[in-house]
């Protein structure tokens, strides 16, 4: 410390900044380093404008979260599967760019999260689908479901056809 | 003309059958689409629509998306949205309506 006070008058007029600061940084190494590496953000949020990159999957998702509604007629699975993946996909880029606005475009931010809504959508699509088919095959049992005609006669019987 | 004409009846002998209808012999909540897109292909939109409702507002989605993927509109993403959204309810009370109507089994 005692060092520290009596170099930076000596140092200033003998050497340039090179030497100054490196016995600065050990001192302040602790806390104090770190919020300046975490600032820039802020910088590209009043900035904005060119230069920013897409988010890297917000076109699959959206992609995937609209080809689940027609996968969804593929016994849900095939919905579910892909609406899930663009859910997951969605959420991710959504939080990446909580974490770093000013580095990410705008559009694809809508985009992603637009994805996640059409996944969401899909997923429930398809859940709802899946659990009609699991309750039609505990209501009528599993073998009524590979016969037709069977299935025609059980449904006559209980009055719904 | 006579070669769209072709084309169409070749696809209405080839239409994929629905795995679901198959094994079970129930529609499905996609059963009617690809008969719908096909009387859309012919221009009967009234046909199309008896068929499978959501079809139009499908098709336009799979269109605009593309083109918002490539030309990025400003409320673009929302739009989507949207439209997605109605699609699925329209798909969910097709579906409720089919089974209220028997139209399940044919």
């Amino acid at each position: 410390m005692s060092e520290n006070a009596s170099n930076p008058f000596e140092n200033q007029s003998e050497k340039p900044t090179n030497s100054e600061v490196t016995p600065v940084v050990p001192v302040n190494n602790g806390p104090g380093n770190t919020p300046p590496f975490q600032q820039p953000p802020p910088f590209g949020q009043f900035g904005g404008g060119m230069g920013q990159q897409n988010l890297p999957n917000s076109t699959i998702a959206l992609v995937l979260g609209i080809i689940s509604i027609p996968g969804c007629c593929c016994y849900g699975v095939l919905g579910l599967i892909l609406g899930i993946i663009a859910w997951i996909l969605g959420g991710k880029d959504i939080k990446q760019y909580a974490l770093n606005p000013g580095a990410y475009s705008l559009p694809s931010y809508k985009n992603a999260k637009a994805g996640k809504i059409c996944g969401i959508i899909g997923v429930v699509l398809s859940a709802l689908y899946l659990i009609f088919i699991i309750a039609f095959i505990i209501f009528f049992g599993w073998a009524a479901l590979q016969d037709p005609e069977l299935m025609k006669e059980m449904l006559r019987e209980k009055g719904l056809q | 003309m006579v070669q769209l004409c072709n084309v169409i009846d070749w696809l209405s002998h080839h239409l994929l059958s629905c795995p679901f209808k198959a094994l079970v012999g129930i529609d499905c909540p996609g059963c009617g689409l690809q008969r719908s897109i096909l009387a859309l292909f012919k221009g009967d939109f009234m046909n199309s629509f008896k068929l499978y409702p959501a079809t139009i507002p499908l098709i336009f989605i799979v269109i605009f998306t593309l083109l918002h993927l490539k030309m990025e509109f400003e409320h673009g993403a929302r739009l989507i949205k949207i439209v997605y959204a109605g699609v699925a309810v329209i798909i969910l009370i097709n579906y409720i309506y089919k089974i209220y109507t028997h139209q399940l089994i044919s």
